[in-house]
This record gives structure tokens, sequence and C-alpha cells, in this order.
């Protein structure tokens, strides 16, 4: 056997083992990750949520989770204020609540709980008004709180939900778009991510009826952070240019080797 | 050895035996049919994942599998269906066995690497499997295994894209040996209006699998680099975007719809002309809508993520790519009607089935308009809804256009005839049990029920206990088709050179055909679809 072909069997068994170690390195990737809080949502259905932390709702009042809780629950992590994309978040759960066959007041109820400890009482009360008036007639304002807290109250509820957000430099946050279904004793129950379609919000708030700890279906997890599309601008334009200039330098390659060929033929 | 001994006796290259002579074959015809089985196996392995996902649907609860299970039955069905039989079938198989033929060639043009790419695909499907039986379990992610859940989760994503990388890579050599092929190894006289448009079709495909199939490669790289040294290309937090994944996987995943149907409507292209008696109407039309699809289908990949947080621009230019694209398959759909109008239509079972699939592709691609538009997409989107129209055009478009191509070219690659009955009664109850079995899941997505659940709440139980019902019709239907079919091997009838009264230079040849395809000279008409002669003939022989 030459040479050459022994080097064509050395690459390709090379290439076929490619994925395994891939897959040997993956486990290094997701530890690593793990120690610097890359899982933005590590689903902790079954765990109860501690239902004595008190917060204070849009109205000024202080509540506790357990005195909202007394039916399932839609809990959402979110902030109040936020620049552009996170409104989508409490517009989509709206939304969803609208096109519910269940009915708020009588099969569940929704809160809204900011992990921003700079968010006021006026925040909420702002945000509230905001979105309620994206709901139908008749909405039973009460079943929808809009709570702050302090640092520490909202940890605690965020860690045992497991979720996981970043505050920035210019007081925007990035966070995934999650919301938690609660039995009405308090057991996390499911998870929902994405656009919360309203089958997927009904299905999760049944399964909080029921009590037992769900699956969740793994959609696709959007984010919510601010960004500028006009920055960074010199990076794209270099790109695009070094793009076109070997574009075109292919193309005239192909044309004088193309163009020889002929002149040779005839 | 006389000039019509069949390529079943003569092996290529000479002097090999038995399971050699295949698995060493450099013969277009025998990795056709090589590809055949392969492809036959993962689809009736899918067809019944499919089936036990439904049985657990028809009753609320939980039923005969887990949630778990369920989940990742479902991922194995969609990963199964469209890497193992939608991308490969018609190109792999019929492109393979019949594309030489058609432009009168003796073989592709690279045998060798056509022998490669089938063993990619085999390794490619094996690994597609050992992701999912490896590490936690199977992935639960479906097949599109979007991050951060793919990279976050212990689910074997990078083995996963890898599988799907192997796949592409054998797609995508299969295509580079088509064009190639149409391009050189054309008989004198084939012009580029005279190839048979299941041909054009072949070659419009080979092009997006030339041209998408690197995106998922440069895919599988940043997966590895997002891994191996955590650089958060989809990381908001270290500056990545999360809409990158999307925007590379659908890049290729969508022009791959299409690797799946414009193969599908070449095959109804060749089968309307031959039982209408009548040339295909707007021959130029289709040639140029074969390649408008090819084109405007790279161009839509968008169109799966209105609702990903886009900007509105975004979604605007791509729900106006995405109606584009209806322009090209309706002009199809008008040729092959025309075509049958005033025809003399003789019915036969790959018409019937031609025909079904003129109504269900119908009926995907116009609730297909309904979600490419960025509004009503937001109301059904995840639901029920997406899950029939994806099986309406998939399924009941390249599923049923396979299914005609088997039929219509059976004789030609076995040398025999099936029986038309149990045929016939098949196609009837495929089609009916396929109808209500994805009607209710339409109705069942308006109402509002997600997609990929176990279970479901109580309005929904009705609709659900129904379509399980025309799922079991429509496999059983799909069996006995299969069935008949196996059987004309042992019992059928000899079939004759042209069963059909077929006009392309397949029908010129013996079946099966000889090792070099044909005998003397393939003689090239001016126009492929000329059945002047047929109806000379038929009317000779009725006198």
């Amino acid at each position: 056997m030459d040479i050459r072909k022994k080097l064509l069997i050395v690459g390709i068994i090379c290439l076929l083992l490619l994925p395994l170690g891939i897959h040997a390195q993956e486990k290094t990737g997701t530890d690593l990750s793990e120690s610097e809080g890359k899982i933005w949502v590590d689903e902790q259905t079954g765990a109860f949520l501690p239902l004595d932390v008190s917060f204070t709702d849009e109205n000024g009042n202080d509540v506790t989770l357990g005195s909202l809780i007394d039916k399932p629950t839609i809990l959402l992590p979110i902030y109040f204020y936020c620049p552009n994309s996170c409104s989508t978040n409490l517009a989509n759960l709206a939304s969803a609540m609208n096109r519910m066959k269940m009915t708020a007041g009588k099969d569940y109820r929704a809160i809204s709980l900011s992990f921003n400890d700079k968010d006021t009482i006026k925040d909420a009360r702002d945000a509230k008004g905001n979105y309620l008036k994206l709901l139908y007639d008749g909405f039973p304002t009460d079943q929808w709180s809009f709570i702050t807290g302090s640092k520490e109250n909202i940890s605690k509820v965020l860690d045992t939900i497991g979720y996981a957000y970043k505050p920035l430099d210019d007081g925007t946050f990035i966070h995934p778009s999650a919301l938690v279904a609660v039995a009405e004793n308090g057991m996390v129950i499911k998870y929902v991510y994405g656009n919360f379609i309203p089958g997927d919000v009904e299905m999760a708030l049944a399964e909080a009826k029921n009590g037992v700890p769900a699956l969740s279906v793994k959609r696709l997890l959007n984010f919510c952070f601010n960004y500028d599309p006009d920055k960074n601008k010199t990076l794209f334009q270099v790109v695009k240019v070094v793009v076109l200039i070997l574009f075109g330098t292919l193309v005239a390659l192909f044309f004088v080797k193309f163009l020889k060929r002929k002149g040779a033929e005839t | 050895m006389t000039a019509r001994q069949s390529f079943y006796d003569t092996p290529s290259p000479a002097g090999l035996t038995g399971i050699k002579a295949w698995l060493l074959t450099h013969d277009h015809k025998r990795l056709g049919l090589m590809y055949l089985w392969a492809v036959f196996f993962w689809l009736v392995l899918a067809l019944f994942l499919g089936l036990a996902l439904r049985t657990e649907l028809m009753g609320m609860g939980e039923t005969i599998m887990s949630a778990q299970t369920y989940n990742s039955t479902f991922t194995l069905h969609g990963v199964i269906m469209i890497f193992l039989f939608m991308i490969p079938a018609i190109p792999a198989i019929f492109g393979n066995f019949f594309l030489p033929i058609q432009i009168g060639a003796d073989d592709v043009f690279f045998p060798r690497l056509n022998l490669f790419s089938w063993y990619l695909f085999m390794i490619g499907g094996l690994f597609a499997i050992i992701s999912l039986f490896g590490g936690e379990g199977f992935a639960d992610t479906g097949w599109t295994f979007y991050v951060p859940f793919s990279v976050g989760t212990e689910s074997n994503v990078s083995m996963t894209v890898t599988a799907a990388f192997i796949l592409g890579m054998s797609s995508m050599l299969t295509g580079l040996n088509f064009v190639t092929t149409v391009h050189r190894m054309r008989v004198k006289g084939m012009g580029w209006l005279q190839i048979p448009l299941f041909t054009w079709s072949l070659y419009a495909t080979a092009w997006v699998q030339i041209l998408a199939t690197p995106v998922i490669s440069i895919t599988l790289v940043l997966v590895v680099l997002e891994r191996f040294l955590n650089i958060g290309l989809f990381d908001p937090d270290k500056g990545g975007d999360p809409l990158l994944y999307q925007h590379l996987f659908w890049m290729y995943s969508h022009p791959a719809v299409y690797i799946m149907i414009l193969p599908g409507m070449g095959v109804i292209s060749e089968i309307i002309p031959v039982f209408s008696r009548k040339a295909i109407f707007g021959y130029k039309g289709i040639v140029i809508s074969s390649m408008a699809i090819a084109v405007a289908g790279s161009l839509v990949w968008a169109h799966h993520m209105y609702t990903s947080g886009m900007s509105d621009v975004s979604v605007f230019v791509f729900s106006l790519l995405t109606y584009l694209v209806a322009i090209p398959s309706a002009v199809k759909v008008f040729s092959w009607l025309s075509t049958m109008y005033k025809g003399s239509i003789l019915m036969t079972p790959p018409l019937l089935l031609s025909l079904v699939f003129i109504y269900l592709f119908t009926v995907g691609g116009l609730t297909g308009l309904l979600i490419g538009a960025a509004g009503p997409d937001i109301y059904v989107h995840d639901t029920q809804f997406i899950v029939a129209h994806f099986h309406f055009t998939m399924f009941g478009g390249t599923g049923f256009a396979f299914f005609a191509a088997l039929h219509y070219w059976w004789p030609k690659m076995f040398g025999v005839m099936y029986n038309f009955k149990p045929a016939y009664i098949g196609t009837v109850l495929a089609a009916v049990g396929f109808v209500f079995h994805y009607v209710p899941m339409f109705i069942l997505g308006m109402q509002g029920m997600p997609r990929r659940y176990f279970d479901y709440l109580p309005q929904f139980e009705t609709g659900n206990f129904l379509a399980g019902f025309g799922g079991y019709l429509m496999v059983f239907g799909i069996m006995m088709m299969f069935i008949n079919l196996w059987i004309s091997l042992k019992k059928g009838k000899t079939a004759v050179d042209d069963p059909w009264g077929g006009t392309t230079l397949e029908w010129s040849v013996p079946s099966p055909p000889p090792l070099h395809n044909f005998i003397g000279e393939p003689q090239v008409k001016d126009y492929p679809y000329d059945f002047s002669d047929v109806i000379k003939r038929s009317a000779k022989s009725s006198q």
C-alpha cells in the first residue's frame, strides 16, 4: 500500500472518530458552564417555594407568596422597566390569558415577580396598568399581582426555581423567558418556555391542579437582553468588504481561466 | 451473455460474487436498490413509532408510554423520517437508478463516489441512532436541537449534528455526482430542453444539496467551538446571539424541505403525461419553476422563526419571500392538471397515487400560506396545526410521490408486474386514513392544542381519539401496498420493456436493464414527451 493510501485511510478513521472526541469534550464543556452559572433555567420540579418570604405588591401591601398562592398559579420572573424587548414576556402572558379557556380567579392566578430589587411599587403599578389594558374586560384585576422585594428574598425564590439572570452595567438584565406553574401548596410543577402559547400555559395549570410535577416541553428558550444594533458596525463593514474582495477575485480568476481555455481552443 | 442480460446477473466490477457484488459495486442501479432497502427499513420503523405516538394520544393521560418516552419517541420519529427517509428517498433510490438512463448514460460520472455516498449514508444513520441512545438516554429536544437547551443539557447534540453532517455529506456528494452527470454524460443529441422532467428536478435539487449542506457543517464547527472553548457564540452573556444557531440550522434545514419535495414533483411530472397520453403542459414552465423553487426556497429559512424575536423588517421580508415560493409550486400543479385536461386518461396505481399527491400537497401548500404569513402564524405557532401542515406537505407530498415512484418504476427495476387491485385498495385506504388522521389535527391546532405533548386538556379528547383511527387506517393501507409489491417479487408476472407506454429513455431498455443500460444507441426524441408513437402503437393493437 503506498503512503498516500495509508494517509487517506488514517484521515478517514480520524474523521470518523471526531464525534467521539467531541462527545468526550462535551462533558467538560457542561461542567465549566455550570461553574460559571450558564445554565439559565435549571428545572426544579417538585421543589416547594418558600411561602413565607415577604414581598410588596403593586398597591404597597406586604404579601407573602403563601398569602397569594391559593390556587394553581403562574409565576413569571421579570423586571418591570425594560427599554426594549422584555415587555413581550408580559404581553405574551396577557395574550395567553386572553385566549385560555380557564378563568382567572376561578382556576388560576398569576404573579409577576420582579428580580430587579430597584423596581419600585410605582413601577409595579405602572406595569400592571399597562398590561391590564391588553386583557379582556372584566378580568379580575386582583388575580394578577406585580410584586417587588429585597434582593435576598428575590434570590430565595429564584434559587428555588433554578432561574438565573444577569444584571448589566446599564441597569438592564439578560434573562431567559420562562414561567413556572405552581400548585396550590407551593410545589413547582412545570416550566413553560418561549412565547407562552395558551395551550402550553393551560396544560401547565391543569397539571398544577393535579399537583404532580410534570415534564416540560423544551421549546425554544428565548432571551431578553438589551442591545444596540448600531454598535460594532465597523466589523461588519470589514467582513462585507473582505467577502466582496474574495468573491470578486474568485470570479475574476474563473473568467481568466475560462477565457484562456476558450482562447486555446480557438 | 446476451445483450439483454440484466444487471442482476452481471456484477460490476466483474468477477465479484454474492454479497460482495453488492457491497463493492459501482453500478448505479445496484446502489439505487441498496438505498431502497435501507430507506425501506427506516421508513417502516419510523411509521410504527409514529403510530405508537398517536396511540398514546388516543386517550387522555398516560396510556402506553410515559412523558419522557413520548418526547424521545417523537424525536426519534422526526430524525429518522427527515434524515433517513424524506431527504434520501427519491434522489438516492430513483435518482441513482434512473437519472443516468433518462439521459442515455451507462452510469453516473463518479461511480466510486456514488458507492462512498452510500457508505456515508449508512454510517450517518448509525450515528444518528447511537446519538439517540447514548449519553443520558434519548435526546428530547425534537429534531431541531435548539440551543441553549441542547448545549446546556446532557443530550448528544454534537453527535447528532455530526450525524446530520455525515448524512448531509452523503446527499451533497450524490448531488455533486448528479450535477456532473447531467452536464457531462448526456447522450449526444440531448439538449437541455430534451432532458426528462424527473432528471431536471434532480438537477435543481442537486444544486440545493451542494450549496446548503456546507452550512450545517459550519454549524457543527461553531457548536464544537461553543462547547469546547466556551466562547459564547450563542450566549448573550458573552455577547453572542441565541438566534444565530436557529438561523444556521434553518439555513440548511429549510432548503432540505425542498430537497425533499422537488424530486417528488419530478416524479409526478413523469407519471401524469404518461397516463394522460398527452405531452406535458408547460414543459419549460415546469423546468423554470423547479429552478425557481430551488433558488427561492434557499432564501426563506427564517419563516420558522417569526416568533423568535427577529426584527419586524426581517419578518416582513421572509414572509414575502415565503409567498413567492408558492408561485412556482402553483405553476406545477396547474401544469399537471392542464396536462390531464382532454387527455386520454388510463387509470393505474401510479396515477392514482399521483392524484392523491396533488390533492394532499395542495392542501399542505395552502395551509402553508396561512402560516407563512407572520400574522396568523403567531396564532397557530407550535400547535397541532403545524404538525398537520408539515405532514400534509412532507408525507402527503414526498411520501405519496415516493409510493407513486415505487409503483411506476417497480416493473423496470425488478422486471415484474404487481397486482393492481391490492395496490388500488391500499392507496385508497392510505389516502382516506391520511385525511382522517391529519384533518382533526388542523382543527385541534386551531383550538389551541400545543404540539409535542403526550397529554392534553379534556376538550381535545374526541379529536385525538378520532385521529388515531385515521392513523391505523393509513398505516394499514401503506403496509398493504408494500406487501403487494413484495408478493410481486415472488409471484408477479414478467413485465415487458414498456408496460405503461412511457416515452422517456428508461422505457426503451429491457426490464430490468442490462449492466450498461442500453443495448443500442439511445434514440433521443426532439421532445421528451411526444406520445404520437405510443398512440399509434395502441391504435394498431386495438384494430
